[in-house]
C-alpha cells in the first residue's frame, strides 16, 4: 500500500470518529442544520477557511502562479477580496434574521413562496455546479497522484461521494463542522512547512526568490523562452486581458457572498457577534494563506520550472510535485493526503447546503407551507436530499471525466453566486421599496444571465484542433459569442439591473411596511434565533 | 415567526423601534462606516485591472526586485486587514448602541404587559 493512502485512511478514520460523536450528539432540526448554533467564533472562523480554501486554491492556485505568476497570483488576493462584502455587508444580517438558509431572510419581506422556492433552485444550482467541480477535481488528482496504486478516477469519485454522504446524513452540520476544521488546520500546517521549505532553499532572502522569479526559462514549440513571473499579462493578455480581469475581480468581490455553502455556516454560531469573529478569523487565516501560495508558486516555477510541471501532470500538480521535490515522497504523500482532505470536506459542506436548503426552503416552507407534518420530517427529507445529492453528483462527475483546472471552474459557479443571490441579499438589507417580483427577476435574470453567458463563453465554446479529444475537448465546437470566460462584469450588473426593474415595473408596495421590521431585526438582533 | 426571546412582534413595535432616534443613530454610524470602508476597498480591487491595462508600465515597474503588480496583490490583502481591524473596534461601538435598543424594547415589552 502506497504512503498516500496511509495518510488517507488515516483522515477518514478521524473524521469517520467526529461524524460518530456527532450523531450521538443532541437531535432536532437547530442541531443537524445549524450545529445546535454553539459552533465557537474562532471554530467557525476555521471551518469557514476550510469551505472556502478548496483544492482550486491550495493546488489551483498554486499551479496557476507556478505558470502565469503574478497573473496567477490575482486569483489569491481575489480569494480574500470575496469577505470584505460578508464581513462588512452580509453576515451580520444574515444571522440576525435567518434559521438555516438566505431565503430565511428574504421570506421576512417577501411573499413566502414563490421567492423561497426561486432562492432554493438558486441554491441548489449554485451548490450542484461547485461540486461537480470538486468532485472532478477529486477525480483528476487521484488518477495523477496515486497513479500507481490502481485507483482509478470512477473508484476515487465514488470514494469522495460515499464518504461525503456519510458525514453529512449521520453528522449533520456538526460533523461537517468539525470535518471542515481539522482538514483547514492541516492544509495551513501543510501550507507552512512547504513555504518554510521554499524560503530555506532560497537562504531565506526574498530578494533571491525575486530575482529567480524574474527569470523563468520554459520551452514553447521548441523554443527557449526566458520570462519575468513577476511582471503582468502572463495569463490576462490583450485583446480581452484587462476585462477578463476586471471580470474576475467583480466575481470575486460580490461573488463569495452567494455561495450557500459559506452563507450556511454563520447559521452555526450563538450571535451575530459571533459571526463576525468568525469572518475576522477567516479573512486573518485565508490571506496569510494566500500570501504563501504566492510563494509557493513562485517557488514551483523557479525550483521545479513550467516545464518539468507541464509534463509531470500540469498545473494542478505544482503543489504535490513542489513537496516531493523538497522533502521527499513521504512528505508528497501527506500533501496529496491534505488535497483530498480538503476536497472531501469542501464537498460535504456543500452537500449539507444543498440538502438544507431542499428540505427547509422546498420540502417545508414551499411545498408544506412552513408546517412540519411530523416532527423530524425536515432532518429526514435534508437526510435524503443529502443521498440523492452526493449519488447525482457522482454519476455527473464520472460521466464529465477528469478535466480543465479546477480554479477557473470554481471562479464560474462564484459568477453565478454573486450574479443572482447577491442582489437580492443587499437589496433586501438596504432597499425599502424592494418587493417580491423584484426579488424573483433578480434571481432569475442574474442565474439565468449568468449561466447563459458561461455557455457561450470561450469556457464551452472554442474550435479545437483535431487531435484535442475527450473532456478536454470544448463542448461546442463554434467561435465564443461573448468573449469573456468569467461573465461576472456584465452578470452581476444584470442581477441588480433585473431586481430594480421587477420591483419598479410590478408597483406592489404592499409588505413595504415589513422593511422596518426586517431593519431592526437584522441590526440589533432582536429576535434572533437563539443558541 | 416567533420571536426566539420572547418579544411581543407585532409591525407596530417593529415600526416605533425603528423610528426612534436611537435606532436611527447607529444605523446613521453603521452607514458612515461600513459605505466607504466597502467603496474604498472594492474601488482598490477594480483599480488593479484597470491599472495593469491603461498603464502597464507602471505596474510592470520594480522596486527592490518586486513588481509593482505583485506588490499591489500584496497590499490589497494587508489593506483588507487594516478595514477588517478598523471594523472590529467600530463594531465594538454598534453593538453597544444595539444593546441599548434591545434592552430599551425590552423594558417597553414588560410595561405594556
Amino acid at each position: 500500500m502506497s504512503s498516500p493512502i496511509i495518510f488517507f485512511l488515516i483522515f477518514i478514520a478521524l473524521t469517520l470518529a467526529i461524524t460518530y460523536w456527532a450523531s450521538k450528539q443532541s437531535a432536532g432540526s437547530a442541531a443537524y442544520f445549524a450545529a445546535g448554533r454553539r459552533i465557537m467564533g474562532w471554530q467557525n472562523g476555521f471551518a469557514i477557511a476550510g469551505d472556502f480554501m478548496s483544492a482550486a486554491s491550495f493546488l489551483g492556485v498554486v499551479g496557476l502562479i507556478s505558470l502565469f505568476g503574478v497573473d496567477g497570483f490575482v486569483f489569491a488576493w481575489g480569494g480574500l477580496i470575496a469577505f470584505m462584502a460578508i464581513l462588512l455587508v452580509v453576515a451580520e444580517p444574515l444571522r440576525n434574521v435567518g434559521k438555516y438558509t438566505m431565503a430565511d431572510m428574504l421570506a421576512y419581506r417577501h411573499r413566502v413562496r414563490p421567492v423561497t422556492a426561486m432562492a432554493a433552485v438558486s441554491t441548489l444550482v449554485i451548490s450542484t455546479f461547485y461540486m461537480i467541480v470538486q468532485m472532478v477535481g477529486a477525480g483528476a488528482l487521484v488518477s495523477l497522484l496515486l497513479k500507481n496504486s490502481g485507483i482509478s478516477y470512477s473508484t476515487a469519485v465514488i470514494g469522495v461521494g460515499t464518504l461525503m454522504m456519510v458525514y453529512v446524513v449521520f453528522g449533520g452540520m456538526l460533523a461537517t463542522t468539525w470535518v471542515q476544521i481539522v482538514k483547514a488546520m492541516l492544509l495551513m500546517s501543510c501550507t507552512v512547512v512547504l513555504t518554510i521549505l521554499v524560503l530555506r532553499h532560497f537562504h531565506f532572502s526574498f530578494a533571491a526568490l525575486f530575482a529567480a522569479a524574474s527569470q523563468v526559462t520554459s520551452h514553447a514549440k521548441g523554443q527557449e523562452v526566458v520570462r519575468d513571473f513577476l511582471q503582468p499579462g502572463l495569463r490576462f493578455r490583450l485583446p480581452y486581458g484587462p476585462f477578463e480581469l476586471l471580470s474576475l475581480v467583480v466575481a470575486f468581490l460580490f461573488g463569495t457572498s452567494g455561495l450557500p455553502h459559506i452563507l450556511s455556516r454563520f447559521y452555526t454560531v450563538p450571535d451575530a457577534k459571533t459571526a463576525r469573529i468568525s469572518v475576522v478569523w477567516a479573512m486573518v487565516l485565508i490571506g496569510a494563506f494566500f500570501i504563501m501560495t504566492s510563494i509557493l508558486g513562485l517557488g514551483a516555477a523557479t525550483i521545479l520550472g513550467p516545464d518539468y510541471i507541464m509534463t509531470h501532470g500540469g498545473t494542478n500538480m505544482s503543489t504535490p510535485l513542489l513537496a516531493r521535490f523538497m522533502a521527499g515522497d513521504i512528505f508528497f504523500a501527506f500533501v496529496s493526503a491534505v488535497a483530498f482532505a480538503t476536497i472531501l470536506a469542501v464537498v460535504a459542506g456543500l452537500t449539507i447546503s444543498a440538502s438544507t436548503s431542499f428540505a427547509h426552503d422546498f420540502w417545508t416552507n414551499v411545498i408544506h407551507r412552513g408546517v412540519e407534518r411530523k416532527a423530524g420530517e425536515t432532518v429526514l427529507v435534508a437526510r435524503g436530499a443529502a443521498f440523492f445529492v452526493a449519488a447525482a453528483s457522482m454519476i455527473i462527475a464520472i460521466l464529465l471525466g477528469p478535466t480543465a483546472n479546477v480554479t477557473v471552474l470554481a471562479t464560474l459557479a462564484m459568477a453565478v453566486g454573486g450574479s443572482a443571490n447577491f442582489p437580492v441579499i443587499v437589496l433586501s438589507i438596504f432597499w425599502r421599496r424592494f418587493n417580491t417580483a423584484g426579488a424573483l427577476s433578480g434571481l432569475i435574470v442574474g442565474l439565468l444571465s449568468s449561466i447563459g453567458l458561461i455557455l457561450i463563453s470561450p469556457t464551452v465554446m472554442a474550435i479545437d484542433p483535431p487531435n484535442v479529444a475527450g473532456s478536454v475537448r470544448h463542448l461546442i465546437q463554434a467561435k465564443a459569442w461573448f468573449p469573456l470566460e468569467n461573465p461576472a462584469i456584465v452578470s452581476v450588473p444584470l442581477g441588480f439591473l433585473g431586481a430594480w426593474l421587477g420591483t419598479l415595473l410590478s408597483r406592489d408596495t404592499s409588505l413595504n411596511a415589513k422593511f422596518d421590521e426586517l431593519l431592526v431585526r437584522s441590526n440589533t438582533g432582536l429576535g434572533a434565533e437563539q443558541a | 415567526m416567533a420571536a426566539g426571546n420572547g418579544l411581543q412582534t407585532s409591525g407596530a413595535v417593529w415600526n416605533r423601534i425603528a423610528q426612534s432616534s436611537q435606532f436611527k443613530h447607529l444605523i446613521k454610524a453603521k452607514k458612515a462606516f461600513i459605505l466607504p470602508a466597502f467603496l474604498l476597498f472594492a474601488g482598490y480591487c477594480l483599480l488593479m485591472p484597470l491599472l495593469t491595462a491603461y498603464a502597464p508600465r507602471v505596474m510592470a515597474s520594480k522596486a527592490a526586485g518586486v513588481s509593482v503588480a505583485y506588490g499591489y496583490g500584496l497590499s490589497v490583502i494587508l489593506l483588507a486587514w487594516v478595514i477588517v481591524w478598523l471594523y472590529v473596534k467600530a463594531a465594538a461601538r454598534f453593538d453597544v448602541l444595539a444593546n441599548d435598543i434591545v434592552a430599551e424594547a425590552k423594558r417597553h415589552a414588560k410595561k405594556s404587559e
